[in-house]
């Protein structure tokens, strides 16, 4: 797994998140983004696109981060979503509490 | 006899492992080549790949608390080109099948962290089921090709 800045739009970061998102990987998403709310930003659209694998360990991730970042009044939103990373998503039922967009671009014009 | 060190026995059917996270990459081949031999599609090894790690992983922090132990994969496929696999450790009984299915219906801030994986387990698989054998845990697994 791999979450890297790819730009910024006014207070927005934009970051792509990469690889599997599994047991083993899945802390590195939190850490990054508890770097990043620490620098001040609290305004996320992450392009799930290269995401080519998601677990139960990646969703804890995801939802400990989204929390986080609505204690600071802030929003996460995630892009363009894999067929199975979004599987995931409903059946879990987080594709209601956390905004999902079909593509990056829809997440950049909201 | 089961090994306690790093050692790894494979076979065609059988694979033994100490419970680590490190050995996690190893179970997903061993069953995820094994379904793409039988012709699973893609999606389907995806969500067995969940599975196993789910089920693993729930083992890896449950199962040996104070001590290093082994963990067993078994894979038989059958007639209806379903594969099985069953899952053994020797720690203490645990049936992760009882835990309680979380609340899908709250808002963020109410959803607790945790508790999804083995709701994800029963979810994706078409049949699973846990025995106590011996000293041994054992979680039976079906995969049918095509998830109902």
């Amino acid at each position: 797994m791999e979450i890297k800045e790819f730009k910024r739009k006014d207070e927005t970061l934009v970051a792509t998140l990469s690889g599997r998102m599994d047991a083993m990987t899945s802390t590195g998403f939190t850490d990054q983004m508890g770097v990043w709310t620490e620098t001040g930003l609290k305004s996320f659209i992450i392009d799930c696109s290269a995401l080519d694998y998601i677990s139960s360990a990646g969703l804890r991730a995801i939802l400990v981060t989204a929390k986080k970042i609505k204690t600071i009044n802030g929003s996460l939103q995630l892009a363009a979503l894999q067929e199975n990373v979004h599987n995931v998503f409903s059946i879990s039922g987080f594709d209601k509490i956390i905004p999902i967009t079909a593509t990056l671009d829809d997440a950049l014009n909201q | 006899m089961p090994s306690t060190n790093n050692q790894e026995h494979i076979s065609a059917d059988h694979l033994e492992l100490t419970a680590e996270l490190k050995s996690l990459p190893c179970c997903m081949a061993f069953v995820s080549g094994r379904a793409r031999q039988l012709g699973f599609s893609s999606k389907r090894i995806a969500e067995i790949e969940l599975v196993i790690e789910e089920a693993l992983v729930n083992i890896m922090d449950y199962a040996y608390p104070d001590q290093s132990g082994w963990l067993k994969l078994k894979l038989k496929t059958d007639p209806e080109e379903s594969l099985s696999l069953m899952i053994k450790d020797q720690g203490a009984a645990f049936n992760p099948l009882e835990r309680e299915a979380p609340d899908l219906e709250v808002g963020l801030m109410e959803r607790p962290v945790g508790g999804l994986g083995i709701f994800l387990m029963k979810e994706l698989t078409d049949d699973i089921f846990w025995q106590r054998q011996g000293d041994e845990n054992c979680l039976t697994i079906i995969f049918a090709k095509r998830h109902a």
